[in-house]
């Protein structure tokens, strides 16, 4: 419509084009969309004036509210014409009223549309490149923009999305508060509108080189090195400007008017709010992973926390109720599910969990680096081995290390998980084993003091005492049953061992005593491990002697770890010390003797009488006997008396004696012969013999005896 | 033989460390320290390739704790050594083996952790401890005040002879990044060399790393 009242006004006059031009120049109605409508605001008009004649084709006729342009060729008459367009007055108003009010409405639709794009867009990553082609499409005339966002980090204005430019280039623009005319409405914080090429070269005059030189490289695919004209609006939000929006157009003889401004602010509050809440929501979306990813990793350490704290409560209970050390190893093996055995210093098994059966230890495990590192430093290794891992932390006892905990593991992560766990176990284990080592001594020190208290001849009263402490009653009948490990075992052997060999013993006594139901004290003490059984004093001597030849026989039918001598059964527990000095015979009469492991002073035989005499005595005796065969193989390093133990200890059978010195049996007459000779003295008369035989026993006990 | 901080500013989430020893060139074998990552500290008898090692688990999302339990199980020689690690979160974990010398010791802080051994005393790290956390200023100011406090109260008992600090911002863009390999009084240098050289390197940081990406120059 408006279109067609404008046509029908030049028409009438024959001419080109007109244009209607409110006084305020917010609304103009142009016939021709290419006239140099931006002449116009520099036309010289006055109210006064009725008509105006610019040049020959162009014409002016100044109203009240408005003005008419006409271009055209034709001639008519100006006055005539005045007059006419005087008389439309009202209309013309009306129609530019019309003209506001579809331009309100187009308005909003742009702004309703462009809000309604950017508000469905808002959380894309292009999201400004939205942006600014939204505005670019919404605004008439624009063609090219640039979105300015301000980078405080670097204090400059970046181009963060463009339209109509080289990528390449415009991304290299950093403009300075102040420098071009978006640097400009950045530091004023105030729009500029400028339509003209030449105003808009000169407002970019103060551009640096650089950013100069990357404008016209983004424009290079264009005819024109400037636009015809330009708005640039600041983004604020809060009062804070975050950048800056520039809109171009390239368009010939193309200007931005008021409104286009107005539109142009209008849009750039809504996308500041847009830009920002985007920022806001990116920052927001990575905060949100961080803290997924914190998240995670704190539920992962509260799980172990967790398991350590609980196993760390289940310990120190089981601790404070004195559960002792099985109940730590089966919270163990509750809360951990890699295989794991506990090994004393010595290498045998303590405890090992169920799946832990077909574990075994590396070869040479106490030489291997990493374990000497163990007991180096009483920090755990591990030792990789084919297939899997061998956690070795060390269990530490009081003066060294006690044993260790060996853990196999196929993974890392359970291992890394666990250790803690273990490392824990191991040490509230090791107090547990220290203690219960320290309770066991203290026992054992107890029962040892008061034996040896009575070998001393502690005062009866205190005895008797001591003694109903322990369950014993003074007037039973008492025997002493001394032991001591055998010399060939405890050679070359490690403290410990020999500590552990000792208590096996001990162990060893009391399983036994308890198994014939026998009442006693079993101990050690620095030089021996003993027990002394009593025998009720109602069952009287016999009873006392039988039980103990029982017990006696027993043990001489079995493999001991040990020696063992047994005394004499004494009446009155004052009297088990002349018990003591029978066993420490019995185990003097072992002596050497690796074949023999226990002697009872009633069956030592001979050697009973042999112990009452001194050696002196039976040296003398020996001399007597045996002294000029002793020298004579001294003298001829001879084997007579080798010869003569063999005759002895084979009651003169021949075959075996050849045997067992592997010679003829002529080489056998010869030295009895000389035997005999030597001696003087014949091997056939009974008294004679039995002297050399005796002789030859006391011999054999001396010796023994002086070893 | 050392000593030495590792810390996150709580306020721009930059990481750094710094440490100081008789050695020469401390910088070639500690820190590890990588920007978003977090940081490794491996000293007493040093086995480089924790630190890497360290980072690489740490970038995985693993804790500090998981991290130090990751290596400790694969270093046999992990009594040997002190290791600090600190994950992206902030949260440090350290270790000190009992095979170091003595004075050895480490204590763990709010974001930041100081190690040590061989320190002529405990004193050592609590004046680095104290100095960190009284310090103003960006993060590198408080860790180069740390490592002089902890030179102050006595440092190593051999003597001293090297220093590093490290300051991540941006990956692969390296922030604060200064070594003194062989001096004197190699703390002292450090913060004379940071001090010279922060107007060029450190306070056009961001417009150099933009530069540098944008392809375009200063």
């Amino acid at each position: 419509m408006q279109q067609t009242i404008l046509n029908t006004l030049k028409d009438r006059y024959q001419q080109q084009s007109i244009c209607i031009v409110q006084n305020d120049y917010k609304r103009i109605l142009a016939s021709d969309q290419t006239m140099s409508l931006h002449a116009l605001y520099q036309l010289p008009l006055q109210a006064s004036q009725t008509w105006l004649r610019l040049s020959p084709q162009e014409v002016v006729f100044p109203y009240t509210d408005f003005f008419i342009w006409m271009q055209g060729e034709a001639s008519f008459d100006e006055t005539e014409a005045y007059q006419f367009f005087q008389d439309q007055e009202m209309w013309i108003n009306l129609l530019l009223d019309y003209d506001h009010k579809k331009q309100d409405d187009e308005f909003l639709y742009l702004l309703m549309h462009t809000a309604k794009t950017l508000a469905s867009e808002m959380y894309q990553d292009d999201i400004l490149e939205v942006v600014i082609q939204s505005v670019v499409e919404a605004v008439q005339f624009a063609d090219t923009g640039f979105l300015f966002l301000y980078d405080s980090q670097i204090e400059k204005l970046l181009v963060q999305a463009a339209i109509g430019f080289r990528e390449e280039s415009y991304k290299k623009t950093r403009l300075k508060t102040g420098e071009g005319v978006s640097g400009r409405v950045f530091e004023k914080g105030e729009p500029i509108i400028i339509n003209g090429k030449n105003d808009i070269r000169q407002a970019m005059n103060n551009m640096s080189p650089t950013n100069h030189r990357y404008y016209v490289e983004a424009i290079e695919h264009r005819q024109e090195r400037y636009p015809d004209c330009m708005m640039s609006v600041p983004l604020r939000f809060q009062h804070e400007t975050i950048g800056v929006l520039t809109i171009d157009s390239f368009e010939a003889n193309a200007f931005f008017t008021d409104s286009d401004l107005l539109l142009l602010e209008t849009l750039a509050d809504h996308v500041a709010i847009v830009i920002t809440h985007a920022r806001l929501y990116k920052n927001e979306r990575k905060k949100r992973e961080a803290f997924e990813q914190t998240l995670q990793a704190l539920r992962q350490e509260h799980e172990r926390m967790q398991r350590t704290t609980d196993f760390h409560h289940r310990l120190t209970n089981i601790a404070a109720r004195g559960e002792g050390a099985e109940a730590i190893v089966n919270t163990l093996k509750q809360t951990v599910p890699s295989p794991f055995i506990i090994y004393d210093a010595l290498l045998q098994p303590y405890y090992m969990t169920e799946v832990a059966e077909t574990k075994s230890l590396p070869p040479r495990f106490l030489h291997h680096p990493r374990v000497q590192d163990v007991m180096k430093t009483h920090k755990w290794q591990i030792i990789p081995l084919q297939e899997e891992k061998l956690i070795v932390l060390p269990i530490i006892g009081v003066e060294s290390i006690w044993g260790f905990m060996c853990v196999w593991t196929e993974e890392d992560q359970l291992a890394k998980n666990d250790i803690v766990l273990f490392e824990y176990g191991a040490t509230v284990l090791s107090l547990e084993l220290t203690k219960e080592e320290a309770i066991q001594e203290a026992e054992l020190r107890a029962k040892g003091e008061l034996v040896e208290g009575i070998l001393s001849g502690q005062s009866p009263s205190m005895l008797e005492v001591q003694a109903s402490n322990l369950g014993l009653d003074l007037s039973d009948y008492y025997v002493m049953i001394l032991g001591r490990l055998p010399s060939d075992g405890a050679e070359g052997m490690m403290p410990e061992h020999i500590k552990r060999s000792r208590r096996e013993a001990v162990q060893f006594l009391e399983n036994e005593v308890k198994k014939r139901d026998m009442n006693g004290i079993i101990s050690m003490n620095r030089s021996y491990i003993f027990a002394m059984i009593s025998f009720s004093e109602q069952a009287g001597k016999a009873n006392a002697r039988d039980q103990m030849k029982a017990f006696a026989d027993t043990l001489n039918a079995m493999t001991l770890p040990i020696q063992l001598g047994i005394g004499r059964v004494y009446k009155h527990l004052s009297n088990v010390n002349q018990s003591y000095v029978d066993a420490e015979k019995c185990l003097e009469l072992l002596g050497h003797n690796t074949d023999q492991r226990v002697i009872s002073f009633i069956n030592a035989g001979i050697y009973r009488f042999l112990l009452q005499h001194s050696n002196e005595e039976l040296r003398l005796f020996i001399e007597d006997i045996l002294g000029p065969l002793l020298q004579y193989d001294e003298k001829k390093n001879g084997e007579l008396m080798k010869t003569l133990a063999a005759y002895v200890k084979y009651d003169k059978d021949l075959k075996t004696i050849t045997d067992a010195l592997n010679i003829h049996h002529n080489t056998l007459y010869y030295r009895v012969n000389r035997i005999q000779d030597i001696l003087d003295m014949d091997v056939t008369n009974t008294d004679e013999w039995f002297n050399v035989q005796l002789a030859y026993h006391v011999y054999q006990f001396l010796n023994n005896h002086n070893r | 033989m050392t000593f030495s901080i590792i810390a996150r500013c709580k306020e721009t989430g930059k990481f750094g460390a710094a440490v100081s020893t008789c050695f020469p060139g401390v910088g070639a074998h500690s820190p590890h320290i990588e920007a978003g990552t977090g940081a490794v500290i491996t000293q007493g008898w040093v086995n480089p390739p924790l630190g890497q090692e360290g980072l690489n688990y740490l970038k995985k999302g693993y804790t500090a704790n998981d991290t130090l339990n990751h290596l400790l199980i694969h270093d046999p020689g992990k009594e040997l050594r002190q290791v600090a690690v600190m994950d992206q979160f902030g949260n440090c974990s350290a270790y000190t083996g009992v095979e170091n010398d003595a004075y050895k010791g480490h204590i763990i802080g709010d974001q930041w952790s100081v190690h040590g051994n061989l320190l002529t005393g405990p004193d050592v790290l609590e004046a680095m401890a104290d100095a960190y956390q009284q310090a103003a200023g960006p993060i590198e100011v408080r860790l180069l005040e740390a490592l002089k406090a902890g030179d102050e109260a006595g440092g190593e008992i051999r003597g001293k002879q090297s220093a590093v600090i490290k300051v991540v911002d941006i990956d692969q863009f390296p922030y604060v990044d200064f070594r003194v390999d062989d001096h004197e009084e190699p703390v002292q240098e450090l913060r004379r060399i940071y001090e010279k050289n922060k107007s060029v390197l450190i306070e056009r940081y961001y417009e150099w790393v933009d530069a540098v990406k944008q392809g375009i120059i200063l």
